[in-house]
């Protein structure tokens, strides 16, 4: 009972500081001032401690941490990640310890020394990451998209929308490509008469595709965020709802319009 | 107290100090044959003028370049941070200052006028002795602009009369009142209903089809700053999924991911349907945060599923689980997307990459038709605040823009008569 009391305060006392912290982040439309930033700086740093103390229970939990913990000598190998850590975390903090003081001589070899180890697992992270960004872009996507997209169902003497589909995405893919790579005003100056009206008309399309494709992209956001605010509003509409003061509101409220 | 003299206009400076504060020159630079000759340094109770007449600077300097005569009165000269000087001085007050920021060019040139602020164009009277044209703050912007290189990248078009001049509150006002004032007088919803858009069926029948127990791997790319939108659609896709008793393999990449998941799924269980209470359901969903972004997501390859639904606001977290996961493991993908990921995934749904997508609050509500259950009254509710804002919104917003655009026929009318 106790539990459930406490979870009901807690639950209330959340609802309540997260209201207060909505409209002070909101008043920042207003203009800049304390209390707005002051909301921000809690917002960010409540995350980040957050995404902190996940990540280091993630990491404790992970297989390799807990292999380690259970059998050191077993599996040596999972001792170089740790390792790298270990390295990465002391050359950080010492470029960080280091700024804005005069180095001894000493200090400098040392942190010389400290800032080459510490690259080799900055380095690993960013080859890494980078190969397997590459090769999934080429696996996940380029490759798949090039084959669907030169897989043409389009065939002379269809019916229905099927061709005109197809060749309604060829047109616009290409004068959007075109329109991406050539600049009017430079490239066909010096072209033939015959040679620049067909390509400004290409253009032309091209630069409605793309306003067309700007505009789908819009209006999808703009869902989404209307289904954000809408949800929002519905929360704090059903939670203010079921509370002494939300019911004394609505009654207030249907005095007032009558109903 | 020992001072230095300014290599190229004579003027006073404290010992170490890096700028001369009244010309801006550099006082670190390398020994010139101008700057030996000059160099001196004076000691408290020395002025700079008996330098001058104890033969200190060479004869002929000052004939060619009377700037670096210390007491050079020209029509040029403006002290920097005068207040500073005087202090560090000792009460030795600065030549009469004239509106020029820069002066004393080094050279035979006459002193290049470089700079100027629209202030000293209209003021004809001259500041009086001690008194500066700038304060320290507008100094140090003069010199960092000085410093930069010239833009000559862009160039700025000033706002021609025929822009029609927007204020920005207007559009939160409005959008505002379209939202709010529909649900406070509960006006009937618009006719027609949410649009039906391809991949909301064949999701639904790809999560129909699963065998009992069989295993799902969940990406869940969304947290709290997305989740009023994205739990109106993962709502009756996982809801779907248990009524199918799926075994789920929950992944989280987002620190704040697996507490979102918990959840949700609390929030099913508690409002489970009369009629779902006898299907078994996995009694613990295990949802795991995978530090390392999309890097580590080829760890997730090895899993053999028979399939993988994406809980994602952003489109790119499902591109990387189609680039990453999907052709290492080949099991199907249902993306479960914000309305505002929808049109990026449109390619990856006609090349057959993804079997189905269920975006925005449309596919939400088409998905949980298909599922045929019926709504509490809470969820009725709900739903029906949710369309009316939607329809109320997105009507609000092409008045905006119809505005917008007669507001700009309308000024280009008058413009050209």
């Amino acid at each position: 009972m106790d539990n459930l009391v406490q979870m009901e305060w807690a639950n209330a006392a959340g609802l309540w500081v997260g209201f207060i912290f909505t409209l002070l982040i909101f008043s920042a439309l207003l203009g800049d001032h304390l209390l707005a930033r002051l909301a921000q700086y809690v917002l960010v740093g409540a995350v980040l401690g957050y995404a902190v103390v996940v990540t280091w229970q993630s990491i404790l939990a992970s297989d390799v941490v807990t292999s380690l913990r259970t059998a050191p000598q077993e599996k040596p190998w999972h001792w170089i990640p740790v390792l790298l850590a270990v390295v990465m975390t002391i050359a950080g903090l010492e470029r960080i310890f280091a700024q804005g003081r005069a180095p001894s001589r000493r200090s400098a070899t040392w942190g010389h020394v400290l800032r080459a180890l510490g690259a080799i697992p900055a380095l690993a992270l960013v080859s890494i990451g980078a190969a397997v960004t590459l090769v999934g872009a080429v696996q996940g996507t380029l490759t798949p998209q090039f084959l669907s997209a030169a897989r043409s169902d389009l065939t002379w003497g269809a019916e229905g929308p099927g061709p005109i589909t197809s060749i309604l995405v060829l047109v616009l893919t290409v004068t959007a490509l075109l329109f991406f790579v050539i600049d009017a005003d430079r490239h066909l100056e010096q072209q033939p008469i015959w040679i620049q009206r067909p390509v400004r008309v290409l253009l032309w399309f091209g630069q409605r595709a793309l306003w067309l494709a700007a505009g789908a992209l819009f209006a999808r956001l703009l869902a989404s965020r209307l289904s954000l605010l809408a949800a929002e509003l519905a929360h704090w509409s059903y939670t203010l709802q079921s509370t002494t003061l939300g019911q004394m509101l609505e009654r207030w409220w249907r005095i007032v319009i009558g109903a | 107290m020992t001072t230095t003299l300014c290599p190229h206009c004579g003027a006073p400076n404290r010992i170490g100090a890096t700028f001369c504060n009244r010309c801006g020159a550099d006082l670190r630079a390398p020994d010139t044959d101008a700057d030996r000759l000059q160099d001196a340094t004076v000691s408290p109770g020395e002025t700079p003028s008996s330098i001058s007449a104890s033969g200190a600077r060479p004869q002929g300097v000052e004939g060619e370049q009377p700037w670096l005569d210390p007491d050079f009165l020209g029509a040029d000269d403006v002290p920097f941070e005068p207040e500073e000087e005087a202090d560090t001085l000792g009460g030795i007050t600065p030549p009469t200052p004239a509106p020029r920021l820069v002066s004393g060019v080094q050279g035979l040139l006459e002193p290049l006028r470089i700079a100027a602020l629209p202030e000293e164009r209209t003021s004809s009277v001259p500041p009086t002795s001690g008194e500066s044209l700038f304060n320290a703050p507008q100094m140090r912007q003069v010199r960092q602009w000085m410093m930069e290189d010239a833009f000559v990248g862009i160039e700025v078009q000033p706002a021609t009369s025929s822009t029609p001049k927007l204020w920005l509150p207007w559009i939160f006002l409005l959008m505002g009142m379209g939202i709010l004032l529909p649900l406070l007088w509960s006006p009937p919803p618009l006719l027609g209903e949410p649009i039906r858009w391809e991949g909301v069926e064949s999701a639904f029948q790809a999560i129909d089809a699963l065998p009992p127990g069989a295993l799902v791997q969940v990406l869940w790319a969304y947290d709290p700053a997305t989740a009023g939108e994205m739990e109106l659609l993962a709502a009756p896709v996982l809801r779907h999924l248990q009524k199918r008793q799926a075994t789920l393999d929950v992944v989280s990449l987002l620190p704040n991911g697996p507490a979102t998941a918990r959840r949700l799924f609390a929030s099913l269980a508690e409002a489970r349907a009369p009629e779902l209470l006898e299907i078994p359901v996995q009694s613990t969903i295990d949802v795991r945060f995978l530090p390392g972004g999309a890097v580590a997501l080829p760890s997730l390859g090895s899993v053999r599923s028979r399939l993988a639904v994406v809980l994602a606001a952003q489109a790119e977290d499902v591109q990387h689980w189609l680039e990453q996961v999907a052709p290492l493991n080949r099991a199907a993908v249902v993306a479960v997307t914000a309305a505002g990921a929808d049109p990026p995934l449109r390619p990856y749904l006609q090349s057959g990459q993804l079997v189905g997508l269920v975006s925005g609050f449309d596919g939400a509500y088409h998905y949980a038709q298909f599922l045929d259950e019926p709504l509490t009254p809470a969820e009725l509710n709900r739903t029906r605040f949710q369309f009316t804002v939607q329809q109320y919104g997105a009507l609000t917003v092409v008045l905006i823009i119809a505005l917008g655009n007669f507001a700009l026929l309308l000024r280009g009318k008058q413009e050209h008569g």
